[in-house]
């Protein structure tokens, strides 16, 4: 990655990573993670605004302390650690 | 004798024995604690994620259907942490169910209980169904599925028979058969009992949804003893009080919870769900006694009673006891079995005395 990347693509990449790759056994991973992609994706497209995108840090929150093995308990951080660092890429 | 052990619950000290789960120790405690994956019957599975509590010294917050008590261990079943992580457990889980469905629904009362926030929008349901199973009784419904897998486990550790299993992986894993076979052409056996344990109504009778009835709220259940066979399984005829002019009528069956009756919650396919014959237009409702006619005609219990027992005694005085034969119904409970071979061996003397099922 360099200066010329979109932090909503390489985050989005990841966030389809992860929702494919959850195994789907404990729930805050295996809707965490179709909930995140959904948000992202729903705030790129421009398609039902940013509804979802607003609740982000409370799922991430609730994938961390909830998920059973680490895939569920990191997954959410492409987004959050996106949105933390490179607020501007979000704003529409 | 060893010392009781004993740990701290919210503060209190309280004794445990070896082998109790934190679940089982706060239940029994009085302290409540949501599950949905639980099932008393079934060997933890600790994938619900609803009944997760936070141990002192322990980084993570811990499902306490699957800890072991140990003592010395200072656990809290409620407090900012845990209190968050069920609104947001149960505000994620809101956004991948379709809502009310008119029955019963733990988890929707679990959300509400713990507060959980209900504006976070909706994702498109992922789990494939089996629409066109034509099994006569269970419906599933794909949409309403948490996955928690009590059904499924059920199949397995209490049934033997692992007809449903959970399918897929991820977003896209649903309950389903071999093959997304019908449970008819699986090792099936059609017992319900997938429909008792499921938490969300995702697995309903077809039959009584096809036929509008009430949901269970509105349904009086009226405890039983199951009388297909001998066994002796209780079961709650839920009986909508408002059908049949007021007189009533049984919509469906459920089984006790389990650890209250000797079934154990556990019912078979006749048990669960052959109750039609209730109110079968050729059902008997009333005593017959044949006539000086020929004819079978209606009459009262006490008649009836009477002219049966003229009849049974006019054989034993002419004949003797044993020109008499006793036939009962495994239909019958066994104390009304006991009752006909009392009936048999103390008032008319004879052993010949038999039951269907005593083969």
């Amino acid at each position: 990655m360099n200066q010329s990347v979109d932090m909503r693509f390489a985050a989005l990449t990841q966030l389809r990573f992860f929702e494919a790759e959850s195994c789907g056994q404990c729930s805050p991973c295996r809707i965490g993670s179709q909930y995140l992609r959904e948000a992202l994706e729903r705030h790129c497209s421009g398609e039902g605004g940013d509804d979802l995108l607003a609740h982000v840090a409370e799922v991430a929150w609730q994938m961390n302390e909830g998920s059973i093995c680490g895939l569920g308990q990191t997954a959410a951080l492409p987004l959050t650690t996106a949105l933390e660092h490179f607020p501007e890429e979000f704003e529409s | 004798v060893s010392r009781p052990q004993t740990l701290k619950l919210d503060g209190i000290t309280v004794e445990f024995s070896s082998g109790d789960t934190l679940l089982e120790l706060a239940q029994r405690c009085g302290r409540e604690i949501p599950s949905l994956c639980h099932d008393p019957r079934l060997a933890p599975a600790g994938a619900c994620r609803t009944c997760l509590v936070e141990v002192e010294g322990q980084k993570r917050l811990v499902p306490s259907c699957m800890t072991p008590a140990a003592e010395g261990m200072s656990v809290a079943t409620g407090g900012e942490r845990v209190d968050r992580h069920r609104r947001t457990l149960f505000g994620l889980y809101l956004t991948d169910h379709p809502g009310p469905g008119g029955d019963d629904n733990e988890l929707l009362s679990m959300a509400t209980r713990y507060g959980a926030p209900s504006d976070w929008g909706r994702l498109p349901s992922r789990r494939g169904g089996r629409s066109d199973d034509r099994n006569p009784y269970v419906l599933f419904d794909a949409e309403r599925c948490i996955l928690c897998a009590r059904c499924t486990r059920y199949c397995d550790e209490v049934e033997g028979v692992s007809a449903i299993a959970l399918s897929g992986r991820g977003a896209e894993t649903t309950i389903s058969t071999a093959d997304g076979l019908s449970l008819l052409d699986t090792s099936c056996e059609l017992c319900g009992g997938c429909i008792d344990v499921c938490p969300t109504g995702a697995m309903t009778e077809k039959l009584p949804r096809t036929r509008g009835e009430p949901a269970t709220a509105q349904l009086e259940p009226v405890r039983t003893t199951c009388n297909f066979c001998g066994v002796g399984c209780q079961l709650d005829l839920l009986v909508d009080p408002k059908a049949n002019g007021g007189r009533g009528r049984v919509v469906r069956t459920s089984s006790p919870e389990p650890g209250t009756t000797t079934n154990d919650g556990n019912l078979c396919v006749k048990g669960r769900f052959a109750y039609d014959f209730i109110d079968h237009p050729e059902r008997l409702t009333h005593p017959l006694v044949r006539g000086t006619d020929g004819e079978l005609h209606e009459t009262s219990w006490d008649e009836a009673l009477a002219a049966a027992a003229d009849g049974l005694r006019g054989v034993a005085e002419r004949h003797g006891p044993d020109a008499l034969g006793f036939v009962s119904s495994s239909r019958c409970t066994m104390e009304e079995n006991f009752l006909v071979q009392k009936l048999a061996r103390a008032v008319f003397g004879t052993n010949n005395v038999h039951q269907c099922a005593a083969t």
